[in-house]
């Protein structure tokens, strides 16, 4: 209740600041040059697709490994593994993502600059959003093996079906649907992801020509701007900060609603 | 169960003791509110809290978020008195403005790249995007990364202002923050050039940071040479207020461009006053 109550307060705030932007700049928030805040041009279009193509192709890359991971821990691995595995992936769950971002701006920026400079780029956003959602994935993901069903398993054992079919013939269609709602869980972290990620993608306003070219995210480019921001400037970052949210509450929906055609489909 | 209720009316009786003593406390002492440029911060809270402690009852509170944001809070007086780390521009007459130190703004390189001077022309040059590579200063093959900060911060209005260009037409490979992410930036990439305040890059370099302050057009980047004003980039700390000025701030003031800051200044790696 009170947790309603606080959400809708924040998202009637964050709508209240932004109008004033919306309404005088309307569909220049996509169509204007560049994003240029004291010429007066504020293209919101690099900046989404900056969130966009970091975040889907983090989940691109992360899901599967995820998957993987957590099949090998419920169904392969010892128990005393087993644990010193769940350990090292909780533990990774929980690094705070300044410090993420700090070991990715001193190790990995300066690896990828050698590949091509300035290093700073998409794919060090990428993958420091891979390492990132995966623990979490995986987490939910064993935690989807470990409760599947009893006869699904017992059945398989008793036709002699071999581990590795057990897995990906019978489980993995069984999932489906609770592999896209853990996806769209771990979509909506990536999206929020601020600061890891303002530390190593360059924060270049523009749509990248290429995987090695900085980009900016809405995240990163309110975290830079609002500290400073004045009058329409700042009412065009909580502009963004409502399209953010917007397709956060857009994933989460989506979530729910497969959640529930999943339970009517089992009845 | 017992523990429970316990602990559950310890918590209400703290809480009750805690208001009981911020409404008392409210009571005896002022607090003068500065906001602004995230340069001056550091210096203004030293300051602050040395007039604390000289006068009993009076609270002082710094909060960043940079020079415009100084200006614009000093004039809607939702701060008592806005910090600017720039001379005030022509528009902003309403303000007056008191300067508390010097500060420089200085190129910078990763320790990597074999050069220890730079002219205004390489500059131009190289934050254009004519020269892409150290190569073409004739040194030997590496990229550089340009370094920029975010626009609307001071920092980067002075620096391009200076070398008479538009913040639009520097090619940054990465664009910062503050002065303390643009410092981890060019230490950690290894053809990084990007500039920021003297005071924050000498500070650095004494904490063993990766980078080294360029002589810009044979001058030398450091705070003494801001001191004996022999630097091409120097800017003024302001503290700034809205006219007419309340008398409670007078004090505060007089005590923030007086003697007593200066070895704060020093200790910051600003150039105080007194050098001016």
């Amino acid at each position: 209740m009170l947790a309603a109550v606080i959400v809708v307060g924040m998202i009637s705030f964050i709508c209240i600041q932004a109008w004033p932007s919306l309404q005088a700049l309307g569909f220049r928030l996509f169509t204007d040059p560049g994003w240029a805040p004291t010429n007066g041009q504020f293209n919101a279009v690099p900046m989404i697709f900056g969130t966009a193509l970091t975040s889907i192709s983090a989940l691109v890359i992360a899901t599967p490994l995820a998957w993987t991971l957590a099949s090998v821990q419920a169904f392969y691995l010892k128990r005393n593994i087993y644990m010193a595995t769940e350990l090292i992936i909780d533990l990774l769950a929980g690094i705070p993502s300044v410090v993420l971002g700090f070991w990715g701006l001193s190790s990995l920026v300066p690896l990828l600059y050698y590949l091509a400079p300035p290093g700073a780029s998409l794919l060090a956003g990428i993958l420091i959003l891979t390492i990132m959602i995966v623990p979490t994935m995986t987490t939910m993901f064993r935690k989807l093996m470990e409760t599947s069903p009893r006869d699904q398993i017992e059945a398989s054992m008793a036709l002699g079906l071999s581990r590795r079919t057990l897995i990906w013939k019978v489980l993995l269609p069984a999932q489906r649907s609770s592999i896209i709602s853990i996806s769209l869980l771990g979509l909506g972290r990536a999206f929020g992801e601020t600061i890891a990620v303002l530390m190593v993608i360059g924060n270049i306003p523009q749509i990248p020509s290429h995987l090695l070219a900085p980009v900016r995210t809405l995240t990163s480019n309110i975290a830079l701007e609002m500290a400073y921001a004045l009058d329409q400037h700042r009412s065009v970052l909580f502009a963004n900060a409502l399209f953010l949210i917007l397709c956060v509450a857009l994933f989460l929906f989506a979530a729910k609603i497969n959640h529930m055609a999943e339970r009517r489909y089992h009845g | 169960m017992l523990t429970r209720i316990l602990s559950f009316r310890w918590f209400l009786w703290i809480c009750a003791t805690t208001a009981l003593i911020s409404c008392t406390k409210s009571k005896e002492t002022e607090t003068l509110t500065l906001t602004g440029s995230s340069t001056v911060a550091p210096l203004a809270a030293e300051i602050g809290k040395l007039y604390e402690r000289e006068h009993a009852g009076i609270r002082i509170q710094v909060q960043t978020g940079g020079s415009s944001r100084g200006v614009a809070d000093a004039r809607r007086q939702a701060s008592d008195i806005g910090m600017v780390s720039r001379a005030l521009h022509d528009n902003e007459n309403d303000l007056s403005s008191y300067t508390i130190a010097y500060d420089g703004i200085g190129l910078i390189v990763n320790t990597s790249v074999p050069l220890e001077e730079i002219n205004t022309e390489q500059v131009l040059k190289i934050f254009r995007g004519e020269w892409q590579n150290w190569q073409d200063l004739g040194l030997k093959k590496q990229s550089i990364s340009v370094i920029h900060k975010a626009e609307g911060r001071s920092t980067s209005e002075l620096f391009c202002e200076h070398f008479g260009i538009s913040y639009q037409d520097v090619n940054a490979d990465i664009i910062i923050g503050d002065n303390e992410q643009g410092i981890k930036n060019v230490a950690t990439i290894p053809g990084a050039i990007g500039y920021v305040s003297i005071g924050a890059a000498e500070t650095a370099i004494e904490n063993g940071a990766n980078i080294k302050l360029l002589k810009l057009d044979g001058k030398t980047a450091s705070s003494e040479s801001v001191a004996t004003n022999n630097y091409p980039i120097i800017r003024p700390l302001n503290l700034v207020v809205k006219n007419p000025i309340p008398p409670k701030l007078g004090s505060f003031i007089e005590f923030a461009s007086s003697k007593k800051v200066h070895s704060i200044a020093k200790k910051l790696d600003y150039v105080p006053l007194r050098s001016f």
